[in-house]
């Protein structure tokens, strides 16, 4: 997959799992304030990142880190590229 | 009336939440189906036989242990009387193909010695698996007395919580150790106190089971009975209220979409600030309109997987064989006739676990019932409850079965009893075959199936220990979206009786602070 697709998926499998609007999904987005999401849907976040791409998130610093929907796309490109490396 | 906090489900941790909350001040109603509060755990007498049902043993009740502290904290436990079970000999577990006979007793210090005794050569590593034991309860919230409780503990905002739970299984831990062969089992056995494999069980999990058996194992004079006694005796004393026999149909919300009521199947509409209900997560979820919840989260709750299913053989010894007793069902309750019942004290206060031969899953529910996993329980609670009516101490016998799908037709049909009629019989002859002593006079009282903890237990799915625990399965937290509305009960947090009490704290922690609850604890125990 390449970064583009592994984006789309991810943007796809939020609006589709947490109800979003697809026009919110932009970059810049911030999680908590603009697309409505709560520390409650950070343990169905890292559900939906696993089941959708395949991959394992566990204590990351880089989960705490997160505040805009772009750092999501980051970091779970970080993971994909860790776990493609790893195998 | 409108209450502060309704409970629904008096089961253990719907019990220890109301005691909880009415402890801080509120104001607490307890709604449930069941006619009696906590059906499983209370057990049930036949001619004058005490049957256990749910509670069996527990660990960690040791002066100032995990579980003694609970109580304590509970106010329960000056209704309690403590019976130990066998110092020497708590836990024996069998593999008669193999020949592995070994017997567990009391505290680290013995166990380990009579681990390091029958395994030298594995001696390093068994202090290493004991050490890392002790090194990860000592992280779980409400467990030691480490540092405060902090919520990402409770996995509610990911990181150290999802690190906590879902680093490690136990198999991998033992993997690291190279702990294999015997001693791989004996220290995979207690897997059945929690209901998941080896390889799916998150190491701290099973850590906060194990730890509290490997320093002690007790009872109750009068058993789980006593336990629920207790519970409702204090529950009164702090002005619960206490609804049996109502069975929640609906949560209402209020305009403000957030939680205002429940409404039961009996027309009976109690209102109340907030809510903490215990109830299988899936049987929550379809109290509420589906809109409440996203559908990321609903579907989580749907895919949680379930402990394995039982069937559970409870046996008797008379005096004289061949009587008119034969096996007995529910419906018979109450009208069957006194007969004169031998002790088990030779077994009391033990537990055996029988093992299936070596390369077979050990809660494969697909054995033949000669091969599966056997659970024998003395619990002893010979002697009296409360009011000091004499009971014998009957055996309770326990292996894995296949599910029952919800909505199954429950009535007896005649195909329904004859089958449990021939697995009491094949479990008696084969507890005979294993424990010849017990033989002369062993009689089975009644079978209960995965249909028998729906019914009765309002187990789901028939499992006995409801939602499993394990890596990679995220359970629901306490707090949901949904504004005063918070789960509790052993899926949220641990099972057993020590894991629906934690999750009470943890709940009435959430609405409380968790300062307050651990000023609490700490209060209990003197420090």
């Amino acid at each position: 997959m390449t970064d583009t697709e592994i984006i789309s998926l991810v943007n796809d499998s939020l609006v589709e799992e947490f109800e979003l609007e697809i026009s919110t999904m932009v970059s810049e987005a911030e999680i908590f304030a603009d697309l409505g999401l709560d520390s409650l849907d950070i343990v169905d976040m890292v559900v939906v990142l696993e089941g959708a791409l395949g991959i394992k998130i566990r204590d990351d610093a880089g989960l705490r880190e997160i505040h805009t929907l772009g750092d999501i796309h980051q970091f779970v490109l970080q993971k994909k590229r860790e776990t493609e490396a790893a195998s | 009336m409108k209450y502060d906090y309704l409970i629904i489900g008096a089961g253990i941790s719907g019990l220890s939440s109301a005691l909880l909350l009415a402890r801080f001040g509120f104001k607490v109603a307890v709604v449930e189906q069941a006619p009696r509060p906590a059906p499983l755990v209370e057990g049930f007498v036949r001619n004058n036989v005490y049957f256990e049902t749910g509670f069996h043993y527990a660990g960690g009740l040791e002066d100032g242990g995990v579980l003694d502290l609970n109580l304590r904290l509970l106010g329960i436990s000056d209704h309690l009387q403590k019976v130990p079970f066998d110092l020497k000999v708590y836990d024996t577990v069998v593999q008669p193909e193999s020949g592995l006979n070994f017997s567990f007793p009391q505290g680290y210090a013995a166990l380990g010695d009579a681990l390091r005794e029958h395994f030298p050569t594995q001696r390093q590593a068994l202090s290493e698996y004991f050490e890392r034991i002790q090194q990860i309860t000592r992280k779980l919230p409400y467990y030691c007395f480490p540092e405060p409780v902090k919520p990402e503990d409770l996995g509610e905002s990911s990181a150290s919580g999802l690190s906590l739970l879902h680093e490690y299984n136990l198999a991998q831990v033992l993997d690291e150790l190279a702990i294999g062969g015997e001693l791989r089992t004996l220290l995979q056995i207690h897997c059945l106190l929690h209901g998941s494999l080896p390889s799916e069980v998150p190491f701290a999990i099973h850590a906060g089971v194990v730890d509290g058996y490997y320093r002690s194992a007790h009872t109750f004079k009068g058993g789980g009975r006593a336990l629920v006694t207790a519970l409702v005796t204090v529950l009164k004393q702090c002005g619960v209220d206490l609804f049996c026999r109502h069975r929640v149909e609906e949560i209402e919300l209020s305009a403000a979409g957030a939680f205002a009521g429940v409404r039961c199947t009996n027309g009976v509409k109690l209102q109340a600030s907030g809510c903490i209900s215990t109830l299988h997560p899936q049987a929550m979820l379809k109290l509420l309109p589906a809109s409440v919840f996203r559908p990321v989260y609903r579907r989580r709750l749907a895919a949680l997987k379930e402990s394995p299913g039982a069937e559970i053989v409870f046996l008797r010894r008379e005096r004289k064989r061949g009587s008119t007793l034969g096996v007995r069902c529910e419906r018979q309750r109450g009208i069957t006739p006194r007969v004169d019942s031998l002790p088990v004290h030779n077994f009391q206060g033990r537990n055996f676990f029988f093992l299936p031969g070596s390369g077979k899953a050990m809660f494969d529910p697909d054995l033949p019932l000669s091969e599966r996993l056997l659970y024998l329980n003395f619990a002893g609670s010979a002697g009296s409850d409360a009011s000091d009516n004499n009971w014998e101490g009957g055996v309770t016998a326990i292996l894995p079965a296949p599910y029952y799908e919800p909505g199954t037709e429950v009535s007896a049909t005649l195909s329904y009893a004859e089958r449990k009629a021939q697995t009491g019989e094949l479990v008696r002859k084969r507890i005979i075959e294993l424990l010849p002593e017990l033989g002369p006079g062993l009689e089975v009282e009644c079978v209960a199936t995965g249909k028998t903890l729906q019914r009765i237990n309002a187990s789901a799915h028939g499992s006995l220990y409801g939602v499993k625990h394990m890596v990679g399965q995220f359970n629901p937290s306490a707090k949901t979206r949904l504004p005063g509305l918070f789960l509790a009960g052993q899926a949220t947090a641990a099972p057993g009786l020590l894991g629906a009490i934690t999750s009470a704290l943890i709940t009435v922690g959430g609405i409380v602070g968790h300062d307050r609850v651990e000023a609490l604890r700490r209060d209990t125990a003197g420090l």
